[in-house]
């Protein structure tokens, strides 16, 4: 049994494993976490597969027709409990073929897969996301789909689905030096002032994001991979520049990018629904748990912190300028928008 | 006399917020999304408030200085089609049992019909996997398999 531990905002993130095969897979996104605080509060994730351990997963007691949405088990999930099951139904072997198991009560999960074979790139790049969710999440720590990126004025975080250019602003942000914290996931307080704290300490670019920024090819883990298909490159930032790895940033406004070509890039003033309305839902949809509770931290978020448009449309180097600018002038009290 | 039509929102499936004058609904069971602005807002507010679509459409004449029977059609399409997407339930109630809430004052402006703008984009995340053959002994220990 290989036990590591993190922390994650005001929580002790215990990652346990059986066997060896899994951990030089999946915890190179969390290696970069700083030490466990003692006297935080707990939260475990138990991981095993069945090829190297020898030891089976018992018999699921509910049958293909139970799996609903997302690979929520209709009967074996509730206020307490949670059951998804990550498979392709119609895949030989069923695929990706992975169990996620979790009791909110003693925020404690298990997450199991039949081998490292099954693997699919996602897991390497933000591993057992689902069961991290529900352990680590709270009435004041929930888990946000989007990017969080800083300077000495504080944070960002940067929100919109794929292909929104999420993942490309936060990379020119580190290219310029910017604090780095995820870009695709991050950990949000919402007690008090609003932090942003890092989990996932790498980023994913898509082959046309690399190419605005060449200078990451160098560090790209699994450079063979198929990306231009359906996966991505991972960035290991906590490796590569583990300096701008930034574990918990003050956020002062959320950015709704708007990729706009030809025009310029700049920033202006939008509007909350605007903010909750590009927040919200992927981050619901993409996370299984309880909807209800995250949209309610979201609109107290977005309540306190602005909401601008970062419009996209020069140079990628000119989002981290326009980002640096505003994050100063929110220092200084000098946006009067 | 007919009994005023109200509606419901069920938490269990959607959520909502006002902010701003500007309404963000989620059904988090169909992975739809909508925004509802000016009027739209407005009219969800009250409805949502407990206010039947009568009383909205009433309060909406005296807001914009028209006659009710200029607005009711809006107010009616509206209710239908937040029913339509399943973000509301009908429900009949006496006035009285039902006190209804203020909300806030209505957009600035001339009247402009409600209008419901729809996100569909993660709905592909809630899809269902079709079924798929096992063997006797059970899932997860697959057998022949066949597509359906």
């Amino acid at each position: 049994m290989l036990e590591h531990d993190f922390r994650v905002g005001g929580m002790h993130l215990r990652v346990r494993f059986a066997g060896t095969e899994l951990a030089p897979l999946l915890l190179p996104a969390l290696r970069h976490l700083q030490p466990a605080r003692p006297g935080a509060e707990l939260a475990t994730v138990s991981i095993w597969d069945s090829d190297s351990t020898g030891v089976p997963v018992p018999l699921f007691p509910w049958g293909p027709q139970d799996v609903r949405e997302r690979g929520e088990i209709r009967g074996f999930s509730d206020s307490r409990v949670r059951t998804v099951y990550h498979g392709d139904m119609l895949a030989p072997g069923f695929g990706f073929h992975a169990l996620s198991v979790c009791d909110l009560d003693s925020r404690s999960a298990i997450f199991w897969v039949q081998g490292r074979d099954r693997l699919p790139w996602t897991e390497l790049a933000e591993p057992v996301r689902p069961a991290l969710h529900w352990i680590l999440s709270g009435p004041s720590l929930h888990l946000v789909h989007a990017a969080g990126v800083s300077t000495d004025d504080g944070g960002v975080l940067i929100a919109g689905k794929g292909g929104s250019g999420k993942t490309t602003t936060a990379l020119a942000c580190l290219d310029a030096g910017f604090g780095f914290s995820g870009d695709n996931y991050v950990a949000l307080s919402t007690a008090g002032r609003p932090v942003a704290h890092s989990l996932f300490g790498n980023a994913k670019p898509r082959p046309g994001g690399l190419a605005l920024l060449p200078g990451f090819a160098r560090e790209l883990e699994r450079p063979d991979c198929d990306a231009g298909g359906e996966e991505r490159y991972i960035v290991d930032v906590g490796r590569h520049r583990p300096e701008l790895i930034r574990h918990d940033v003050p956020i002062e406004a959320l950015l709704v990018p708007r990729i706009l070509p030809g025009g310029p890039t700049r920033v202006r003033k939008g509007s909350p629904g605007e903010g909750l309305l590009t927040l919200a839902p992927t981050t619901i949809f993409q996370l299984p748990g309880n909807g209800g509770v995250a949209f309610r931290a979201m609109t107290e978020f977005v309540k306190r912190v602005p909401t601008y448009v970062l419009e996209l449309g020069g140079e990628v180097a000119e989002a981290p300028r326009a980002i640096a600018g505003l994050l100063r002038e929110l220092r200084a009290g000098r946006r009067e928008d | 006399m007919a009994e005023p039509q109200r509606i419901a929102v069920n938490p269990d499936r959607v959520v909502h917020e006002t902010i701003e004058g500007e309404t963000i609904v989620i059904h988090l069971d169909t992975g739809t999304y909508y925004s509802l602005r000016g009027s739209a807002a407005h009219i969800w507010d009250m409805l949502e408030a407990g206010w039947s679509a009568d009383e909205v459409t009433d309060e909406l004449a005296l807001c914009y200085e028209t006659r009710a029977d200029a607005l009711a059609g809006s107010v009616r399409e509206f209710v239908s089609g937040l029913v339509r997407e399943d973000l509301v339930e009908r429900r009949n109630g006496d006035a009285s049992a039902q006190p209804r809430r203020p909300v806030a004052s209505p957009p600035d402006g001339e009247f402009s019909p409600p209008k419901i703008e729809k996100f569909t984009d993660m709905q592909y995340f809630l899809l269902l996997d079709p079924v798929h053959e096992v063997e006797a002994t059970g899932w997860p220990h697959a057998g022949a398999s066949v597509a359906d």
